[in-house]
């Protein structure tokens, strides 16, 4: 009886005292299965619920997203083995998945070697390629049982160390069979796809409990999760140390762990399940919260002016902004005249005046941005490039006649050329004349329309009357974000100027593959058709680099070229604000870039408030 | 009637193929492509996205794929959607048509018996009070932007005064530790909806043996209510009954919001015919016999100017299928309609025809049940 009474106070102490947070979701993710998730079907949704489940063998550290181990032991060790480039990494001997099975060596080989296969042999899409590159990647071994050798033809940052290393390591002995049996059939990567995963064994910290389709997903927590008690410190000094006291296992690198502390945070799990509740717009997502029934808001577009007015006004409910890591841009086409011009292009990123856009005409909900790596991510981005650019810090007249200089510069002329007297064009400029003694007609700058992006929209407008002051007869042309999509990448460079935008992962590699001469084809990323050999050859070395601070100095380098060249004028991109309840939930840290929702609400790190 | 029903499904068929090559085309006509959304990932290089093409058929000419998914669609294939690839697009319609379909039918239901019961009163009373009223309020709420209507419903109901549940089907915190889905019980409520509805008509038929109108209004008060006790022990003792409260609690706001912005269609449909059969001379001598003004406009005046009524309702519970974007997105209940705007913004081709052809083959259907119901109706109509 004493039993019956005790397991009943058990259940009842659960029931009272579990610790469950709401958090609201605009989109039902589409699959669990994480080789649909990195495969075709990679939304933003479902990755915030795959995020807790997986884990790579390095990970990036919060706030300050150092590259650390996760199920490393410690950093890899680099060495050339004849014609190949080997890294040997030590794996942490207390780490269990979900089953209670020992996490190996056998699961990191057979991941990698499996996820090669699968794209060399079967065309395996999506984000897998980003995690295995077959140009790089050779093969995984196994020297013991927390010992891997992973060869590369080449060392590289970004397809080594940002690349395979940090891809998430699945269960050999649940998928082994699975992926056997699948290659045995017609279509082994739609069987693939469509396994049923609820008991997949995972490293991360939540499990699956139940997901009622279009309502609500739920996970909870692990007990036995590894990294629980772990304590995360990041030094002023640039150093980083993890200790998990639990289990024994300490790291520290990037210097003496010493000094003042920046960050320390103590891994959880806190709660003991996360409900993951479907809204499927924004202002019920929005009652939702200011009703208590959420959290915390998930949204990538992060919240709209009026949106955070309100909320601004509701008792318990906090705002918080962040800077975020993309830009949108505007990209010449130059391989068509005059955008093959050089100071052509200068003059129209002189004409464009950041501040004022964003301050006056977007009122102050954008912010200026002004090179390819995002201000916001602090480690990679090279301040020198705002003082680069054509204009920066001048009045509007000033830009006018440095806009006016450069095409002169460049030979141009008018028929009836511009005159500016203080901040004015008392004189329009046209009939502007290249230097071979042509007539320019018309450029056509494409833009998303109102409906899709206001702000790209306004300032597409701005830009053709600005240009069309000083005689450049660009006209903006708004139109549909497909067909923008479709004349640059699907038809063969059908555009002069198009206006879009870009979403960045911290690694700034995109550099090399949005500017090399070697991924100007159709339907590749340099669509510009920019072709610099000595922007190239750095570009390279950066893809090559194996050493952080070298690619730094590098990725620097290619970043002031590309500010005076100018393939594409950067111009802004928007803060995300989010919202959550501060009498329901309190999390360790606010400030992060693109916000909480980017490190998936931090759900090993989020407390219930008291 | 048999030629003409056998003549009217020839002409659906063929309706059906010219209606399905118009989707497609349509469709392609459309610029970008579903595969648009891996060029906004630097990381997938034109050689993977090749690979992507051919997973998701795009390597083939577009005539060719036309011709493929007509001899699918021939065989009942509607395909592999692509934004939930690979799973088969009937699959993700049978997922989510019981929360459509109940949620619909529903509030078509409710929408057409208010209009049907204010439309015959407000004619009978033309001029009036009633009238005037009825017939202003119907047009506010029929021209009000729904979006706005169902903002103003959530906060007053869900917020303000707190009655009624906010958003969603379900209450994710009374569904958590249940062993079975939400939709089992919406396919059940379904199936208790359908046995209800044959409980009905198998009394309406017997009912007209009766002879006296006492045992008529008995065996229909009494087999209806017989029937809802049986209904609600079942569940009741089930233990599923507190859940599908749940969900029937969560379908009153979206059920009235609708209610409120459509019953003005059904009530003017039903006012105007009543306006016209009632000035024929039989309505005159039910008056002129001294029968009370009741029976004269529900059993003479009502019963003739129900055909227009009845052919509009069986066309918009065809039309049920489809959904509502609108009201899916604002009250977060997920259906073929809030699919279809998936599928629209996503560029999912097979989804967005599948979609298309279920709905376009539910409606022409229900076109031919509405003839049908006609010649029933109706007996001086012959085919």
């Amino acid at each position: 009886m004493k039993k019956v009474f005790a397991v009943l106070m058990l259940v009842v102490a659960v029931f009272v005292f579990a610790q469950t947070v709401n958090w609201a979701f605009l989109q039902e993710p589409i699959s669990l299965n994480i080789w649909d998730y990195l495969g075709p079907n990679a939304t933003v949704w479902t990755g915030y619920v795959m995020g807790p489940r997986i884990a790579g063998l390095y990970s990036y550290s919060d706030v300050r997203f150092d590259w650390i181990p996760a199920l490393a032991a410690d950093l890899p060790d680099l060495e050339q083995v004849g014609n190949e480039w080997v890294y040997t990494v030590k794996l942490r001997t207390d780490v269990t998945w979900s089953d209670g099975t020992k996490f190996s060596a056998d699961d990191v080989v057979w991941t990698m070697n499996t996820v090669r296969k699968l794209i060399v042999d079967y065309g395996l899409g999506g984000n897998w390629a980003s995690y295995v590159d077959p140009d790089y990647f050779v093969k995984a071994e196994k020297i013991d049982d927390f010992t891997v050798k992973i060869y590369f033809k080449e060392p590289s940052l970004a397809k080594a160390n940002f690349g395979t290393l940090m891809m998430p390591i699945l269960q050999k002995k649940y998928w082994e069979p699975k992926v056997e049996a699948a290659l045995k059939t017609g279509n082994p990567l739609q069987t693939i796809y469509n396994y049923d995963v609820s008991d997949e064994p995972i490293l991360g910290a939540f499990l699956l409990k139940k997901w009622e389709k279009g309502a609500f997903i739920e996970v909870n927590a692990r007990k036995d999760y590894f990294d629980t008690g772990s304590v995360l410190t990041l030094y002023k000094n640039g150093a980083v140390s993890i200790k998990n006291p639990n289990t024994g296992f300490e790291w520290s690198g990037y210097g003496e762990p010493k000094g003042e502390k920046q960050l320390e945070l103590v891994t959880g799990p806190y709660v003991d399940s996360i409900i993951y509740r479907m809204y499927l717009n924004r202002a019920a997502a929005i009652t939702a919260l200011i009703n208590g029934d959420v959290s915390f808001i998930f949204n990538p577009l992060g919240l709209q002016k009026g949106e955070a007015d309100q909320l601004a006004k509701v008792a318990n409910v906090k705002l918080i902004s962040n800077s975020v890591n993309g830009f949108r841009y505007m990209c010449f086409n130059m391989r068509r005249f005059p955008m093959n011009i050089k100071e052509f292009r200068q003059a129209i990123a002189a004409l464009i005046d950041r501040e004022f856009l964003t301050s006056r005409v977007l009122g102050g909900q954008a912010f200026p941005q002004y090179g390819v790596v995002p201000s916001g991510n602090v480690f990679w981005y090279n301040p020198n490039v705002e003082k680069l650019s054509p204009g920066y810090g001048m009045s509007s007249g000033d830009r006018r006649k440095l806009a006016i200089d450069l095409l002169k510069q460049a030979g141009f002329k008018w028929v009836v050329e511009p005159k500016i007297e203080g901040n004015n064009v008392v004189r329009q400029g046209r009939g502007l004349i290249a230097p071979n003694g042509q007539r320019i007609d018309q450029i056509e700058l494409l833009a998303p329309g109102a409906g899709y992006d206001p702000m790209r929209a306004t300032i597409a407008l701005y830009v053709e009357r600005w240009a069309n002051e000083i005689g450049i007869p660009i006209k903006a042309n708004l139109v549909d974000f497909n067909l923008i999509v479709q004349r640059v990448f699907d038809e063969p460079f059908n555009f002069d100027i198009y206006m879009l935008g870009w979403s960045l992962g911290y690694y700034p590699d995109h550099v090399a593959d949005f500017f090399h001469s070697k991924r100007a084809g159709v339907g590749d990323f340099n669509a510009a058709g920019y072709n610099n050999p000595e922007f190239d050859k750095l570009a390279d070395q950066f893809l090559a680099a194996s050493d952080i601070d070298k690619a730094r100095e590098l990725s620097f380098k290619l970043q002031e070229i590309l500010a005076q060249d100018l393939p594409y004028v950067v111009i802004f991109d928007t803060p995300v604000t989010e919202a959550f309840r501060t009498d329901q939930i309190i999390f360790p840290y606010e400030k992060t870039l693109s916000g909480l929702q980017y490190v998936n609400g931090a759900p090993t790190l989020v407390k219930a408030a008291k | 009637m048999l030629r003409f029903l056998s003549k009217r499904v020839v002409q659906i068929v063929i309706l059906l193929f010219i209606y399905v090559t118009i989707v497609f085309w349509l469709m392609e006509a459309l610029p970008g492509s579903f595969l648009d959304k891996y060029l906004m990932n630097p990381k997938i290089t034109p050689e993977i996205r090749e690979n992507l093409k051919r997973q998701f058929g795009f390597d083939k000419p577009v005539l060719t794929r036309y011709l493929y998914y007509m001899k699918n669609f021939l065989v009942l294939d509607l395909g592999v959607s692509f934004s939930y690839f690979p799973k088969k697009v009937t699959s993700i319609i049978f997922e989510r048509l019981p929360r459509t379909v109940f949620l619909f039918v529903t509030s078509t239901l409710v929408s057409y018996a208010f209009g049907y019961t204010l439309g015959k009163r407000s004619a009978w009373r033309r001029g009036k009070v009633i009238d005037q009223v009825t017939t202003f309020t119907g047009i506010v709420f029929w021209t009000i932007f729904l979006p706005l209507l169902a903002i103003f419903n959530i906060w007053l109901f869900g917020v303000i005064l707190g009655i009624l549940p906010l958003n969603q089907f379900i209450d994710p915190n009374l569904w958590r530790n249940v062993s079975f889905s939400a939709q089992d019980l919406f396919l059940k409520l379904l199936l208790n909806a359908f046995i209800f509805l044959i409980v009905f008509l198998t009394i309406m038929i017997i009912s007209r043996r009766l002879k006296t109108i006492n045992a008529k209004r008995i065996l229909l008060y009494v087999s209806l209510i017989g029937t809802i006790i049986i209904s609600i022990s079942i569940w009741i003792l089930s233990g599923r009954a507190i859940y599908a409260w749940d969900i029937i609690k969560h379908m009153v706001l979206p059920v009235f919001t609708l209610t409120l912005y459509s019953f003005a269609g059904s009530m003017l449909v039903m006012r105007d015919t009543m306006l016209d059969v009632i000035r024929e001379d039989y309505i005159t001598t039910a008056k002129a016999k001294g029968l009370p003004d009741k029976v004269v406009r529900d059993k003479h005046a009502a019963r003739n100017a129900l055909l227009p009524l009845m052919t509009n309702f069986v066309i918009s519970l065809g039309f049920t299928i489809s959904g509502g974007i609108i009201t899916e997105t604002m009250f977060s209940w997920p259906g073929l309609g809030r699919a279809y705007l998936e599928a629209l913004s996503q560029q999912d081709t097979p989804l967005l025809i599948g979609l298309l052809v279920f709905t376009g083959v539910f409606v022409l259907i229900a076109h031919l049940v509405a003839d049908i119901l006609y010649a029933f109706l109706d007996p001086r109509i012959r085919y």
